[in-house]
Order: C-alpha cells, then structure tokens, then sequence
C-alpha cells in the first residue's frame, strides 16, 4: 500500500484536520468525544455485571490490576490509553465483540457488549451522560472518538 | 456408481447414473431444478471434502430474504451423571462438574473443567435428521426441519478428565456409515480417546462395535497410558476432528498436546477400525515404531523412540473408488523446539497416501523438514479432477498455515507444478536445534498469504505510521519464511516470523467446484514471536510459552511488537479470500474477508480512503451451484457477524445476513421439501446450531 499524505509536520496535521472534518460533514455529523457523556450510568452498571459474569476471571476491573482474578491485560489507564486513543467507540465494541470472551467470542448478545463498553469507559474515568450508548445507531458510534484527557 | 451420491439426490428429477468423481453429471441434473432432497453425508460435503453442493435455490437475488427456520441450543448445558444405585442425575452443567469435582479435586486441568463454548461441528444430513456432536462429546440427531432433538447419546467422557491439546474441550462433527441396507451408523471420537458407535435411527450404543458401541482407542497405542495425566493434569489423547468411513473401514486422527515440558509424547498415529466390529485393522506410523520403520532414520540419535505427536487432528478426506485415504500430518515434539529430534522427523507435517485395505503407504510429501513453525497440515486434502495442459489429472490440493497450497496426482503423489526444495536461512542462536538447509516450495499456485516477517511487510499507511512500525520491532530478528526460531538474549527479542500457527489456513480448510476446477481458500495474516524457557518439570531443554503458574497467575506479556493506538502493525489485508484455478496454478481473484471498517474509521487513517482491509475473521467457506458463503464476524447491520455470499466468479460481496451470534463451524447446506436449508454453529451460552431458508412465499 501506498503512503498517503505524506506532507510534513504541521501542515500534514491540518490537513488531516480539514479532511477529517469534510468526512464527518460527509458523514452527516461532526466528531464526538467520550468526554462529553455518551454512555449512562445505568448502562455502565448493567455492564458493571456482565463483567463479572464474563471478564472478571481473566481482566481486573481495578486500576493497575489489583483485585484482578487472571492473568488477561489492563483494560483500565495507561494501557487502555495506549491502544484505544483515536479509535471509535464502535471500534471498541467490534474489538470487544470480536474477541472476547477468549473461550468464546461472540457469544454475548449485542446489547450486553454495548454494556461492557460502558462500563470501560466508566472504569476509565469517562462521564457519564444522559443518553445510552446504542449499537443500532452505526454511524454515531462512529464517530464518537476515545480521546485522551482535554 | 457410489451410494454416497445416490443418497444425496434422493427425490430428484432425474437421479442418472452418478460417479463420485463425475460432476459434470450432477451439474446438468441440478440444471432442471434443485432436487426435493439433497443430503450432506460427510463432514466436508463428501470424501473428496469439497464442501460443494449442487444447489441453486438460494441464489444472489434472494439471499438477503434468508431467514432463521430454527434454532437448536446445545444440550451441554445439561448434563447427567451416574449415581451409584443404578439412576441417573441430571443438572446443569455447573452442577455436575461441582458434584465431580467434589469427588476428585483433581479430575480437571486447572482452570479448564468442561467448556460448551466451542460448538465448531458441522452437521450432516441425512434421512431427514441431522447428525453432529458437542464440545462434550455428546452426539445428537435433529429434525432437519424443525431443529428438534431426536435422540441424544451421552457417553459421558467429561467424567474422565480435562481434554488434551492445547485447544480443550471441542469436537468438529462425527461421520455416517450405511451398509446400503438396514444397518446405519454415526460415529465420533470423544475428548476421553474413545470410538462410539451408535444406530443412526434411535441413537443406541450399536450392538458388537468394541465394548458396548465403545472402542477405547488409546489401547496398543505407545506412551498413551489412560490413566496417566500429563503436567497441566489433562489427558494424553483425545479425538476432536470427525472420523471418516472408506469401505467398511473407520479412520481417524487425534488430539496431541502441544505445549509440553517433556520430550516423551503420544506418537500421532492414524488408527483404523472395522466399522461393523470395531476390531482394530492397522495403524499407520506417523512417528516410527521400530528402527525398521520407513522413516527411522529420519530421527537422529533414534529420537523416534520418545517423540511423538505429528498426529492428524485436523479431519481426513478419501477416494473411495481408488481405496485411498490422505492424511495431513502436523509437527512432531514439540512445536517450536527440535532439538531432540534432530533430522526431518518423517511423517510429520506430511501428506501420505495410505491404502485403506492394507494400512501400507503409498506416497508422501513432507512439506516441511525438521518443523519449527507449528506448521501442522491443518485441513483435510481436497480431492478433484483437473485438466493441466490438456492433461486430465486425479487431482489433491493442500492448503496450509504456511499459506503453500500444495498441488498433487493424488494416484502417483507426483507434484502437478514443480515444487523446488530451496536453501532456507539456518542461522539460530537456540542451543542444540539444527535447522533443515533446504525446505519445498512449490512453484505453482503461487501462496495465498503473506509469507515472511520483513520490513518491507509492515505497515505504510503514512509515514509517520511506518515509522511507528519500524520502531516497535527494533530489536527482532526478522526473516523470511523458514528462519529459524531465536532464543530471546541480549541480541535479540526473538524471531519474529510469519504466518504463525494460527495464520494462513486453518481448520476451516478450502472448498472447490468440482464443476470449474476452482479451490477456494480462506486464510489470516498473523505474525508472531515466542518465548523459550528451560522448564524446571520435565526434561525439554527448551520448550515456548511460560510456566503455567506463571501463566496463570501473571500477566501474559507475548513479546509482540505493540503499535500505539491499536493501529496495525502489518500491511492488510488482515484476512482473505482466494480462488485459485487448478487447472492452470493461477489465482483467479483475491478479496479481503470484511472491509475492516472499524480501522479505515480510526482518526488516523480515515482520511485515507483506504481499501477493505479484511480481518473479519476467517470463517469456513461453503460452495452452492450459485454463491460462495461464509460467516464474518463484522459487516453487519450493526456492525455484527453476518453470512455473506460472495460471486465465485470474481469474489464481489453480493449480499449478507445478519447472524444472531458470531458463527463458530463452517456452515453446510441441504434440501428437504424442496426447500434450501444452510446451517451452522453460532455462539451462546450455551451456543446455538441454527438453520436458515428462504420465507416460503419465496421458495420457487
């Protein structure tokens, strides 16, 4: 594959900048970030119990691991930061989906995974908001970007 | 005229005369309008394992009409036990294994008591019922119209242990055999290494196979002691792929643990048994079991003595009219280290061609000498009939992890295409390991997958991504396929190589139109590194992984390179598809399996119009007359799993179905009513077998 883009320092990043915004435009809405509340606390505790049902044995749900029950990566602070900044919240989802649990992914339903990724974001300090995070709704979870402290 | 076919094509218009290897027959039959009937009697669709049925009615113009005929939840979720007045309990699943593990503490595999998760058989269909086993081992028959169970049979083998392999607690489907009258038989191998037999109409044990329908397959089998446990507390044997009937002979494979501390191991032979009796007719060898053997002297320092593995657990495939049976052979003790087996350890990562009447090898190919890779032949051959060159030609194509599809006269063994043996680097830092010099490689088809872990191969979406690419595997040896493994030190972080064990093609094998000559292959771009460590519980000098309490109990830290913000390290596509011509050797198409929206989403590439990217899963392909379907884990209405159907002649998506749970098995298809039904294993808790056809209104 072919580079694209390759102009340099800050004037490949305002480009990108521009583009990103012409596709969100394109796309009909404009980027969101997991800062301004897009999960609800009730959906965070619904996940809160599918986690413990089906994480908890191999992910700690605490900071830097402790009171984990198994040996599965951090889901929570640097390590979360680490992968999932500049993803989108249907990114997190399809990921979580598409492999988890290890013994058997796929295997929740997908209202239950949309639960687990509110939780995630709750566990990694993200606010909550009024209105729940929904998998119907394809493209706004799209565009909903995990982004690093303002 | 084989009683295979005529059964599939029971109720049809016109049922001709109709040979196994004469597709061209069946293809103008199906031209006059699908049959009222069309069985799947084989795991793969037939012995050939082509997974191809002649049907057409559902087609690219209704394919998203399908709809869920029935769903079937499976049985383990409820188990019975035993009890000593002579009853039988039955509970949940967590209850049983409670109550057996109150018993005995330490009849489990630590952290690995029975699991249901892994419904990954396909089913067959035959008499209007469909046959298939469960994760533990119980065979069930259903309704090929509603899904309803007609019988189940429980031989309870999650009473004896933890299964072995690496991959615990799975089966892939059982298999049929009719004596052409009143006699008809399913059998499976089970998690515990036993054969059952029972009568396909009523599910009861069959009456004089071995013990009670029960064969213990472990019996005259070396260093395969039943009462034993290896060092994770799991059984030594196990059978997880379905058997398979040529003539009134049964055949199959095993299951060998990979992961060891030992050097001592269960040799991988394949084992055959009279369908009727189930007396035992032959073993065929894959490790030596005498310095007579062919092959012994393959194993240096007579290392063939403790060695074992190199076992087919993947599923067979056969010609019955020629009486042979093709066994795909894997990696011989243990997976990654050889420095006990020194020498290119014959039949191990091999295709042999065993004559069913007498146990006796016809031809082999070894694929890979002295394995390092975990390169197992991971799928049963597919077998069909091509003309090169003018020349017809009894064809055998094998595909592989190492993304090689290996193209055989499946009669004389000859390569079709010249396959080369090529100097391969030898250089490894690991104590006691001697690579093999040279390696084949066949000229024709050219690989389906990546090959080889270089720089050229990572990832350029910009520039400041490759940069990041390059970073993130300073420090490794790279190379191109067949470097040997490296031993983590203070010069390097270990090799990192390409495809891994689990990359190219897998269990999911390939399928192929007996009518055009063209494979179809699904396969995943997978890089890797491992971990050596001198275990301090057996006498492997080295063996890869860690120690289990570590594993555990730790964090697992693989050592693979880690790009910032999930981006890849690789260039896509993380998956594919390809159709290979086998009657030239070319590639006729190629698609990446999914579009991978999720990552042409990220802020850091979405300005880039990328391609589809794939990595939506590599689910099993099944061939109709009309379409080519697979399972995806993503693309669908939700972002979900869906079956999609994509044009065989130049692999454009057509159409897709959203599934209710991402898929697991390969999916089968088969008529009854006049009606097409497709049916595959989803998952759940526990998982699902599910059936799809058209709304009836739309049924022609």
């Amino acid at each position: 594959m072919s580079p694209h883009g390759d102009r340099a320092g800050a004037g490949r990043n305002l480009a990108a900048l521009v583009l990103s915004a012409l596709i969100a435009l394109a796309h009909g809405g404009e980027d969101r970030s997991v800062w301004e509340g897009v999960y609800t606390s009730e959906q965070a505790a619904a996940g809160a119990e599918v986690f413990s049902q089906a994480c908890l044995a191999c992910h700690s749900n605490a900071p830097g691991g402790a009171g984990g029950h198994g040996p599965a990566p951090s889901l929570i602070g640097e390590d979360f930061e680490f992968r999932w900044i500049d993803s989108s919240v249907a990114d997190l989802l399809d990921v979580t989906r598409q492999t988890m649990p290890e013994a058997a992914p796929n295997s929740l339903s997908t209202q239950q995974y949309m639960q687990l990724v509110a939780y995630i974001l709750q566990l990694n300090g993200y606010p909550a908001g009024e209105a729940a995070l929904d998998p119907a709704a394809r493209s706004e979870l799209m565009r909903i970007y995990i982004e690093p402290a303002p | 005229m084989t009683g295979e076919k005529v059964r599939r094509l029971i109720g049809a218009s016109v049922v001709g005369l109709v040979a196994i290897q004469a597709p061209q027959v069946l293809a103008q039959e199906t031209q006059r309008g699908d049959p009222q009937t069309y069985e799947w009697p084989v795991y793969g669709a037939d012995k050939a394992g082509t997974k191809y049925a002649p049907l057409s009615q559902i087609d690219r113009h209704n394919f998203a009409e399908l709809e869920i005929a029935w769903r079937w939840v499976s049985v383990d979720g409820f188990l019975s036990r035993s009890t000593a007045d002579g009853g039988e309990w039955w509970a949940s699943r967590d209850a049983v294994v409670a109550a057996l593990e109150a018993d005995n503490p330490n009849l489990y595999r630590q952290q690995n008591t029975p699991n249901y998760a892994h419904l990954q058989a396909t089913p067959l269909m035959v008499n209007e019922r469909l046959f298939l086993n469960t994760p533990l081992s119980q065979g069930v028959a259903l309704d090929a119209r509603t899904g309803e169970a007609v019988w189940i049979y429980n031989p309870k083998s999650y009473e004896e242990g933890t299964t072995s392999m690496t991959v615990t607690w799975r089966q892939r489907g059982v298999a049929f055999w009719s004596d052409g009258a009143d006699d008809e038989r399913i059998l499976w191998g089970t998690g515990a290494g036993d054969l059952i037999c029972v009568q396909a109409a009523t599910g009861y044990p069959c009456p004089g196979f071995g013990r009670n329908g029960r064969v213990d397959l472990t019996q005259g089998l070396p260093r395969a002691e039943r009462s034993q446990r290896d060092y994770l507390n799991a059984m030594l044997y196990s059978v997880q792929s379905p058997p398979i009937v040529v003539g009134d002979t049964v055949i199959h494979g095993s299951s060998v643990a990979d992961r060891r501390v030992n050097k001592e191991a269960v040799p991988g032979w394949v084992r055959a048994w009279d369908v009727r009796t189930g007396d035992h007719r032959w073993d065929f060898h894959t490790v030596p079991a005498s310095a007579d053997d062919e092959g012994a002297d393959t194993w240096r320092d007579n290392s063939w003595r403790y060695s074992g593995n190199a076992n087919v657990w993947t599923y067979l495939s056969a010609d019955e009219e020629l009486g042979i049976v093709y066994l795909p052979t894997g990696t011989p003790t243990n997976d990654y280290y050889g420095g006990h087996r020194l020498g290119d350890n014959l039949f191990a990562e091999s295709i042999v061609a065993v004559d069913v009447a007498s146990g006796d090898k016809l031809w082999h190919f070894q694929a890979v000498h002295h394995g390092l890779w975990d390169y197992d032949f991971p799928t049963a051959a597919n077998l069909l009939d091509v003309v090169v060159d003018g020349k017809p030609i009894k064809a055998l194509a094998q595909a592989s992890k190492q993304g090689f599809l290996y193209a055989f006269d499946r009669i004389s063994g000859e390569p079709i295409w010249p396959i080369e043996e090529r100097p391969v680097p030898t250089a490894t830092n690991m104590p006691g390991e001697e690579p093999a010099p040279t390696q084949p490689f066949p000229t024709k088809p050219a690989p389906f997958e990546y090959q080889g872990f270089e720089e050229d191969d990572l990832v350029d979406f910009t520039p400041e991504i490759r940069a990041m690419a390059l970073k993130a595997v300073e420090g490794y040896t790279l190379g191109p396929l067949y470097t040997p493994q490296m031993l983590a030190d203070e010069t390097t972080k270990g090799l990192l190589f390409r495809p891994t064990g689990s990359g190219a093609a897998n269990w999911s094998g390939a399928a192929v139109d007996p009518e055009t000559g063209i494979l179809y292959v699904p396969s995943r771009n997978t890089g890797g590194v491992l971990s050596f460590y001198q275990p301090d519980n057996g006498n492997l000098r080295y063996t890869h992984g860690a120690p289990e309490n570590q594993r555990l109990k730790r964090r697992i830290t693989h050592g693979y390179p880690r790009m910032p913000r999930g981006l890849p390290l690789l260039k896509p596509p993380y998956s594919r598809m390809t159709a290979i011509d086998m009657n030239t050797g070319e590639h006729v198409w190629m698609t990446p399996l999914g579009n991978g929206d999720r990552l042409r989403n990220h802020r850091m590439l979405r300005h880039l119009d990328l391609p589809p990217l794939g990595g939506d899963g590599r689910g099993g392909p099944l061939l109709t007359k009309t379409l080519l379907i697979t399972a995806l884990s993503a693309g669908g209405s939700d972002g979900g799993p869906r079956l999609v159907a994509y044009d065989k002649s130049t692999g454009a998506e057509l159409s897709s179905v959203d599934l209710p749970r991402g898929a697991i098995g390969t999916p089968m298809t088969y008529m009854l009513d006049g009606k097409q039904y497709i049916a595959l294993t989803i998952g759940g808790t526990p998982p699902e077998l599910i059936a799809f056809k058209l709304p009836d209104r739309a049924n022609r």
